[in-house]
């Protein structure tokens, strides 16, 4: 029953402080972002497993994770909003060339981490190339170039 | 799927702006909670260290208000004038506490533990000549919620105190 209630209580926090932070805190796009994910994970792991490191209980926190997840995929698909919330939904930051910079600012985008997208993903030179940005719900930014 | 020029992309602004109020509310509440972290509302720290005593001043315990689930927790028992006697301190503590938390540790070890029915009696050998001494309990909980620990020198004054354990 505990490792149950731990595996709920740790996916609800996990879930609802990831979202509350934003989608680029841990979207990985420094190095030191991905180091602060392992820190998480290191922190997360003792309040899961507790002083029982038995192999049921540690299949028992994977099958109570993985089901929870697929329960809220369900729900997800079943109720749009639920989604929204837990999701979100994607920001449009350069609308036909133009920066939307309220949005930019509101969701701590710049132009250097746009400009690293239109580098990276399409080998783009300039800030101007660019058509479309967007933030996609995952924390990366799309970039559709003109063309 | 609303079209931005001829963008497809599943944008609300109207959404947005709430979720980012959202946002900011959470943001406020993760200071405080990393405030009263810091100040030991949320575990041991300044404000959850406190003392009681008995009005004799025969034991004086130090103590942590708010301890967490499965965290050793230190209780300081200060025992003083009229407490030894004998060659001897006899320090019982509430039964049901004891069951709640496990003491992992005593400093110093007591030299016998006596079960009585609601109560375990520890009984720690004094050196001679000795006046008053200091005994440590460190205790894990295991469960959470509200607990009321009583204890006291047996056959004389009793303290009590409160704890709260996070889970």
């Amino acid at each position: 029953m505990d490792s149950v209630v731990r595996g709920l209580l740790v996916y609800a926090v996990l879930l609802v402080l990831v979202r509350i932070c934003g989608k680029r805190t841990l979207s990985q796009t420094t190095t030191f972002d991905f180091v602060l994910l392992l820190i998480i994970a290191e922190a997360t792991q003792e309040a899961l497993i507790g002083a029982d490191g038995s192999m049921t209980n540690a299949a028992l926190l994977v099958v109570t994770l993985l089901w929870l997840d697929v329960l809220l995929s369900l729900a997800k698909q079943r109720f749009p909003n639920l989604e929204r919330w837990i999701d979100g939904l994607p920001v449009v930051l350069i609308e036909d060339g133009r920066l939307m910079r309220d949005r930019m600012d509101k969701v701590r985008v710049d132009e250097a981490d746009i400009l690293e997208a239109a580098h990276d993903k399409h080998g783009l030179e300039r800030l101007d190339q660019v058509k479309h940005a967007i933030l996609e719900r995952g924390g990366k930014i799309s970039v559709v170039p003109w063309r | 799927m609303r079209r931005i020029n001829g963008l497809e992309v599943d944008q609300d602004l109207a959404f947005e702006r709430k979720s980012w109020t959202v946002q900011r509310v959470g943001w406020g509440v993760m200071t405080l909670a990393v405030v009263a972290a810091l100040a030991g509302l949320l575990g041991p720290g300044p404000a959850s260290r406190a003392t009681a005593s008995t009005p004799d001043g025969a034991i004086a315990v130090e103590y942590d208000r708010f301890v967490r689930a499965s965290a050793p927790a230190e209780i300081g028992v200060s025992v003083g004038r009229g407490a030894i006697q004998g060659g001897v301190v006899r320090l019982w503590v509430d039964r049901r506490y004891v069951a709640e938390v496990a003491f992992e540790r005593i400093v110093p070890e007591p030299a016998s533990v006596e079960v009585a029915r609601d109560r375990l009696v520890y009984v720690f050998a004094a050196a001679a000549g000795a006046t008053t001494g200091r005994i440590g309990f460190t205790a894990r909980p295991r469960t959470f919620g509200r607990k009321t620990v009583r204890l006291g020198l047996d056959g004389g004054s009793e303290v009590v105190f409160g704890q709260f354990v996070y889970p």
